[in-house]
């Protein structure tokens, strides 16, 4: 509860910032070790992203850990629910790349502990294997990065590197861009560094996934504009080009495996790399625009990329929340065993529903804005006037249309398989609504869901001022009469392109009304009721509905060749061959990353490291003698740098 | 303002007057091409009133979303509407929303038809969503293209701006870029109103249909929403096509009665046209195969991609 007024306090601060002027405070002026806080109007917006969602999911937390009553030990979990929350802070703050490293670290290693706090389980084990040795991987790609700039700058601290930035040489930014993009692109998880997402988020419990998911793979993002655009200067086009094409490839890579796994959590996880996807795009098409002189379209797209972090923060904490309500009430994550339970839990359908319509970027919620406004970005690529980022652009928008259509089939999935209908096992038949906190913390998630589709004019001006701090231009829209936001024509455009979500909601409500109205006036008599149709035969059970697994199967045929599906049949019979007793049927996928880019890559360092093996004989003379050979090639390397 | 009120309504009230229309005419089409009578050109307001007077039998395992899809369904489509050019450019809404808003708005409503398709537990239903989504997703991304060339030909996705600058051009409008973005869409035309090959709109066999499939549970008055819906987006579809790739005739901002009475008269004549062509395509092709869709809709986007090379070696680069 303390972590709710906490970020309460967290909002008002981020608010004031984002308004007012930077905010820096040095705790201490020691000669080597510098720990300082900086906060600036970037860093202000995502404190205020994690705050949102921790004020939202600490409220949920309070009805979730009910659960563990008993069984687990309540308080671990929430001391380390609050360090990580508090590292994801101090990272977005820290001023300096030793103070960064160190909270970085505090933040992967406690986000490692609560991975496993079900430990007892041994998939959530290897889930939290997979994620710190992944974790540590981008960790050690970091340094390097910033090693590359203290060595041009002298100082670890982040004022100076943005002045090492201006003076390095192309070949080290190139190398510091690279190593930046590995390291921090492992915790955003873009394709092909993604492989720990799908399996830690989903082992968490349910109010952590929804902070990791929500939260703690956007701080990467953070980084990702912090090292690119404020030490780097994004000044050349191909950084751009990278960005787009990783966004690209793993928003629909993303959404591909989301669209034919059953496990909800899993699919959220998939989800999740999908959006950074989206989100990365947005970045990447500002990085292109800005390289080629258009600071006004840069800032354009870096709007959008941010518009949709945080509406991905809060529609993704939504569901991961309604995905932990329904694993609190039904005890299973498998879609296949849920079904009818916006009967059984109505308002936590409705809650769970508004977030589906936002993730699908349906009007007038909150993730059209966004996707709305990454279209425009990048069809507005056009006045680049050169013939490759054109084609480039136009691809990139055709994968995001088609990402689009395919997050709607998942989430139509989801809701559809999971919620309506009746009751596929004994799980969903006896589930109970959510209880108050976890409800009243997902409402206002949806709540704001709701307001960030309908008051987009409220929100650009604050992201304009957050954007023109990186790319330079601040202002990028008009706002206009009836609430309506436009890209100016003139510059960019031709004719004016505008958008206004209240009147279209307006509009539509108003429909509904005259409808309902005219259906309630001819309706006068209670309608009757029948079963569902079944070419005659009764077939009001759940056996007869349609399994999530056939619902996806036509993607998973039109994308066969990424799936690889293996199917296995198994049969037993009894004493005749025409009676089967039996019967097993097992589908599966592949996920063709893990099999042929990292399984070719863990073999190799396993065999090595068994030769390396070798030299260790125990015996503590070879030891000694290996600490006494170390200390002569060090003091060879010293005598040979104080020579030079 | 009052003009304006007046006006979007006039709009709606030209929607829900020839979308029937124009169903009857195809079917007409078709009967006239297999040598059949067929029914009268009048028959789906016919259908719709009956519909209107029957109740509907609703079935036991149905939350509240069964009742609320078909009016949110309905309700976005006619937003959609307001937002297309029909017979004027100059659109009183217009501001609210653009071309990709339209996109979105129709996706809005087929998402809740589908989710209603799942409500009554049956398998049809199931299917039916399914192989909607999938033709969807199918469809998007030539589509998300074909807006892209058309919109950078004129350089902004307001469909009003878009319309009054093509019939401004005159014949000019007609540049092989446009062309090749109406084969497209021509062809996404074709699985968005669900007609052959890609879906069956008279079929009830319960393998093969989709749309139908989706709303089998519908019965009565719900049915009757559902399918002015249905007609109501084909409408806006062909006036899509016809008024951005035909605009010649649209009424320009501030025209008198007589003006807009012409360009009523010359709009319904393209959407006839629209409606035959069609027809053609629906009676000299047979049904595909759900799997081989993704091919058809492939030559869709080859067509938008090749739309858009085309504007790029025309206008530099």
């Amino acid at each position: 509860m303390s972590a709710a007024i906490a970020a309460l306090l967290g909002i008002i601060f981020s608010i004031s910032v984002i308004f007012g002027d930077m905010f820096s405070y040095d705790l201490s002026r020691g000669s080597y070790l510098k720990f300082g806080f900086f906060v600036d109007r970037l860093s202000a917006f995502f404190i205020l992203i994690i705050s949102i969602s921790v004020f939202a999911v600490s409220i949920y937390s309070t009805g979730y850990v009910r659960e563990y009553f008993g069984k687990k030990n309540v308080g671990y979990l929430g001391f380390l629910y609050n360090i990580f929350i508090l590292s994801m802070i101090l990272v977005t703050s820290a001023d300096n790349a030793i103070m960064f490293l160190i909270v970085w670290e505090l933040m992967s290693v406690v986000s490692y502990f609560l991975v496993v706090y079900e430990h007892e389980k041994p998939e959530t084990r290897k889930a939290g294997f997979i994620y710190i040795v992944m974790t540590h991987i981008g960790t050690g790609f970091i340094m390097i990065s910033f090693l590359i700039f203290v060595g041009t700058s002298g100082s670890f601290s982040f004022g100076t590197f943005a002045e090492a930035g201006k003076t390095m040489t192309p070949l080290l930014k190139d190398l510091a861009f690279i190593f930046a993009l590995i390291g921090f692109g492992t915790k955003a998880g873009i394709v092909p560094l993604h492989i720990w997402l799908p399996y830690a988020h989903p082992e968490a419990p349910s109010n952590v996934s929804a902070l990791m998911s929500g939260v703690m793979i956007k701080i990467a993002v953070f980084m990702f504009i912090r090292v690119f655009f404020d030490f780097l200067g994004a000044n050349h086009v191909w950084w751009g080009y990278i960005v787009l094409t990783l966004g690209t490839i793993s928003a629909i890579l993303g959404i591909l495996y989301a669209v034919v796994e059953s496990d909800i959590k899993r699919m959220l996880a998939f989800s999740s790399i999908e959006n950074i996807g989206i989100i990365l795009i947005g970045i990447g098409a500002s990085m292109i625009f800005l390289a080629s002189g258009k600071p006004v379209l840069s800032s354009i797209a870096a709007i959008a990329a941010l518009y949709h972090l945080l509406n991905h923060s809060i529609f993704k904490g939504l569901l991961f929340m309604g995905a932990g309500s329904i694993l609190y009430s039904t005890h299973t994550k498998n879609i296949e065993e849920l079904g009818g339970l916006i009967k059984k839990m109505p308002k936590s359908a409705i809650l769970i529903l508004i977030g589906i319509l936002s993730i699908c970027a349906l009007p007038p919620f909150s993730g059209f804005i966004s996707e709305w406004l990454t279209f425009q970005s990048l069809l507005l690529g056009f006045n680049l006037n050169e013939s490759f980022p054109m084609i480039i652009l136009s691809i990139s928008a055709a994968v995001l249309a088609l990402t689009g259509a395919l997050a709607a089939f998942c989430f139509l999935k989801f809701f559809g398989i999971g919620f309506l209908a009746l009751p596929r096992s004994k799980h969903a038949e006896h589930a109970k609504e959510a209880n108050t906190p976890m409800l009243i913390g997902m409402g206002i998630l949806a709540a704001l869901s709701i307001l960030l589709g309908i008051l987009p004019f409220y929100v650009l001006p604050v992201l304009e001022r957050i954007a023109a701090s990186f790319t330079g231009n601040p202002d990028s829209f008009t706002f206009g009469a009836f609430a309506t936001f436009a890209i100016p024509s003139g510059e960019i455009s031709s004719g004016m392109i505008s958008l206004s979500t209240p009147v279209i909601i307006a509009i539509i409500i108003i429909f509904m009304l005259i409808l309902s109205m005219i259906l309630f006036l001819i309706n006068r008599k209670k309608q009757p009721e029948y079963e569902t149709w079944g070419c005659g035969q009764p077939v009001s059970t759940s056996r007869n509905e349609y399994t999530a697994a056939a619902f996806s199967k036509p993607v998973q045929v039109w994308f066969k060749n990424l799936y690889r599906p293996a199917r296995e049949i198994d049969v037993t019979y009894s004493t005749s061959p025409l009676i089967k007793e039996s019967f097993k049927f097992e589908s599966r996928i592949e996920q063709v990353i893990e099999q042929y880019l990292y399984e070719p890559v863990v073999g190799f360092v396993i065999t090595r490291s068994r030769k390396v093996l070798k030299i260790r004989t125990g015996s503590i003379h070879t030891y000694l003698g290996y600490i006494f050979g170390t200390l002569v090639i060090l003091f060879m390397f010293v005598i040979a740098g104080g020579s030079s | 303002m009052i003009s304006e009120l007046m006006s979007a309504i006039f709009q709606i009230i030209v929607i829900f007057a020839l979308s029937p229309l124009i169903n009857g005419i195809i079917k007409k089409t078709k009967a006239f091409f297999q040598i059949r009578m067929g029914p009268s050109i009048f028959q789906s307001y016919y259908d719709i009133a009956k519909l209107f007077r029957k109740d509907s039998v609703i079935s036991q395992n149905v939350s509240w979303l069964f009742h609320a899809a078909p009016i949110i369904s309905l309700s976005a489509v006619l937003t959609a509407g307001l937002f297309i050019p029909i017979y004027i450019t100059q659109l009183p809404f217009g501001f609210a929303g653009d071309l990709i808003a339209v996109v979105y708005l129709f996706a809005l409503a087929r998402f809740f038809t589908a989710l209603a398709a799942l409500d009554a537990g049956s398998s049809f239903g199931g299917m039916g969503g399914s192989r909607e989504m999938f033709i969807a997703a199918m469809v998007e991304p030539a589509l998300m293209l074909s807006i892209f060339a058309v919109a950078l030909n004129v350089g902004s996705t307001n469909l009003s701006y878009i319309s009054e600058t093509l019939s401004g051009m005159g014949l000019d409008a007609f540049s092989p870029y446009q062309i090749l973005a109406f084969v497209a869409l021509f062809i996404i035309a074709i699985a968005e109103t669900g007609r052959i090959p890609v879906d069956n709109p008279s079929t009830h066999l319960e393998l093969t249909m989709i749309h139908e499939a989706m709303i089998l549970e519908y019965s009565g008055k719900q049915l009757a929403i559902v399918e002015l819906g249905t007609m109501a987006k084909q409408l806006l579809i062909f006036s899509l096509l016809a008024n951005i790739f035909f605009p010649w005739g649209i009424a320009s901002a501030g025209a008198g009665i007589a003006a807009i009475s012409f360009a009523l008269v010359v709009y319904i004549l393209k959407i006839v046209i629209m409606g035959i062509m069609m027809a053609a395509v629906e009676t000299s092709t047979a049904k595909w195969r759900l799997f081989r869709l993704p091919d058809l809709l492939s030559i869709s986007l080859i067509f938008s991609f090749l739309s858009l090379v085309s504007y790029i070696i025309v206008k530099g680069g």
